[in-house]
């Protein structure tokens, strides 16, 4: 199976091509579609006839278009999560770690402190991340409650 | 012992060959095994090993797929010569429920899509019934009765499904009257088939010790990926008749699989169930989502491209297995977890190799080291532990 043109123009890595050949052939298998139906989806297309966009950028977009149709969930879930970090880092200043794979109910976060005042500051932080629907909605989806 | 087996049971499992190994050739469970296949072509094998191990040794994935089809086309009768009791292997950091097994064979007929037995015995394919079961029995007796303050919950289902052939060796006769004597040991049985004349035929009088268990699914899914088993509708049946014979049920929603609309096929199945089986009546039920080892994938695809499973949003976890990601997973256990709770607060229920996080997700609390676990089985009044009166053991 090779490659349909639009995307054979943009010179993928042999490992690039396996690696979208296969999510395209589970897909394909999956939903009873030809592996070039899948690939010539209407978002790929567009992205690879983006003028302004490099050849390396418009395989991103497209590898992660063909996660995003393999893994619907789990894309959305990555996707949630992030959008929940990013809003705590830009409010609060604090890095959440979550579970790696989303195995595990526990989030992690490190502090440093170099006075008393630092560790006021921080605990003053806490008691705001406990208030925030964001961190609310992290530990929900990690409870399975999606 | 005088129970004859109910003559109108037809195993619906019937071997294409019958390779049976010189040495056992005049055992009493051969002789029956044969006769009850007529027609089935009997080859005498010098060897008690598989005779598909050494060609699927280093063979590519398309070839042992091949085989492990082809495996499933001969019954090996031999002996068996190792450890006949273990503990169940469970699984790297997740939670174990102290089962022990013993295997009267290996391999089972019905191929499961999902079934783990793909990679499991990759190597040893051929489907075998070892003859030497007075060996087996005389085992357990040994491994209980050494250890008379310890409580024996043993599986005949690890690696067979429990009574896939019983309508052929008639295994059941032996066994449940032997573990009716065992006053610190339980029996389960765990199949997906009906085939329970016999047990249905033993009745009361030794069903003390004996938990008949099915595996059930959503009707999806057994339609789909089930299909040489008994259907839905046939277990439910066949629950109804051994509840009625006098013993306890056990059920294990395993594995549940993720599809379009599971929510209501998993509702129903629960409805249906104990719409048949007294919530009282039930040992015990486990919960436990898809899970296989990363092999198994290209393994599934080949042999059966139909499928849907092998594409759904599994990745390879922690224990090295392919399991769906862990939100996805607490909320299909919560959600059947929560049906049976409605059906019954008291249902001991448990989640089959699941993490502790799993556990504080789904019932609230974490299993302190198995202690739980041990309770759900060994709950007073839920185990029914004693010697048969008046019976003709
Ligand atoms: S019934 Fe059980 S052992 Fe038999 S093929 Fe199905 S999953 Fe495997």
């Amino acid at each position: 199976m090779n490659l349909p043109e639009h995307i054979a123009l943009l010179s993928p890595s042999k490992n690039a091509e396996v690696a979208l050949l296969e999510l395209a052939r589970q897909i394909a298998n999956r939903d009873e579609l030809e592996i070039q139906e899948v690939l010539s989806d209407s978002y790929i297309l567009e992205v690879c006839s983006r003028e302004k966009l490099g050849r390396k950028d418009k395989l991103k977009l497209v590898r992660a278009k063909l996660e995003q149709i393999r893994f619907p969930l789990l894309k959305d879930l990555e996707s949630r999560l992030e959008r929940c970090k990013k809003a705590i880092q830009k409010e609060l200043g604090l890095t959440l770690e979550l579970p790696a794979q989303l195995e595990g109910d526990t989030i992690s976060l490190r502090l440093k402190f170099r006075s008393e005042v630092d560790v006021l500051n921080a605990s003053k932080k806490l008691g705001s991340l406990a208030k925030m629907d964001q961190t609310k909605e992290i530990f929900s989806i990690l409870s399975g409650e999606i | 012992m005088s129970i004859e087996p109910s003559a109108s049971i037809i195993s619906s499992s019937r071997p294409e060959r019958i390779l049976l190994a010189r040495e056992v050739a005049e055992s009493v469970l051969a002789k029956r095994v044969i006769s009850r296949l007529p027609g089935v072509p009997v080859e005498l094998v010098d060897d008690h090993q598989d005779p598909l191990r050494a060609k699927v040794g280093n063979s590519g994935l398309e070839t042992r797929s091949r085989d492990f089809s082809a495996g499933k086309k001969d019954l090996l009768l031999c002996r068996y010569k190792g450890d006949w009791l273990r503990a169940c292997p469970g699984t790297n950091s997740h939670v174990c429920c102290n089962l022990w097994t013993v295997n009267p064979g290996e391999g089972c007929p019905l191929d499961c899509t999902y079934c783990y037995l793909q990679s499991y015995l990759k190597r040893n394919p051929t489907l075998k019934l070892y003859t030497n079961t007075d060996e087996m029995l005389g085992a357990i007796e040994q491994k209980v009765k050494a250890e008379p303050s310890r409580f024996f919950r043993v599986g005949t289902g690890e690696v067979i499904d429990s009574l896939v052939w019983d309508d052929l060796t008639d295994s059941t006769l032996e066994l449940v009257p032997f573990f009716a004597r065992q006053s610190n040991a339980l029996l389960e049985l765990k199949t997906k088939t009906a085939n329970i004349g016999n047990l249905v035929d033993l009745g009361s009088r030794y069903s003390n010790n004996t938990v008949v268990s099915w595996s059930v699914n959503a009707k999806p899914v057994n339609f789909e990926d089930e299909s040489a088993t008994a259907s839905f509708d046939e277990r439910l049946l066949a629950m109804a008749e051994v509840q009625e014979a006098g013993y306890r049920i056990g059920l294990h929603f395993d594995p549940l699989i993720y599809f379009s609309g599971w929510e209501d096929g998993y509702q129903d199945a629960v409805r249906e169930i104990f719409e048949v089986v007294d919530p009282d009546n039930v040992a015990w039920v486990s919960v436990s989502t898809l899970r296989y080892k990363p092999e198994m994938q290209e393994v599934m695809e080949t042999r059966f491209p139909e499928s849907k499973i092998p594409y759904g949003e599994q990745f390879l976890a922690k224990d090295g297995k392919m399991r769906y990601v862990q939100p996805l997973r607490l909320k299909m256990i919560k959600f059947v977890w929560h049906q049976l709770k409605q059906v019954s607060n008291t249902l001991p229920s448990y989640m089959c190799m699941e993490s502790p996080a799993a556990w504080r997700a789904v019932s609230g609390g974490a299993p302190v080291a198995g202690e739980e676990l041990r309770e759900v089985f060994t709950r007073k009044g839920r185990l029914n532990i004693i010697q048969p009166q008046g019976s003709e053991l």
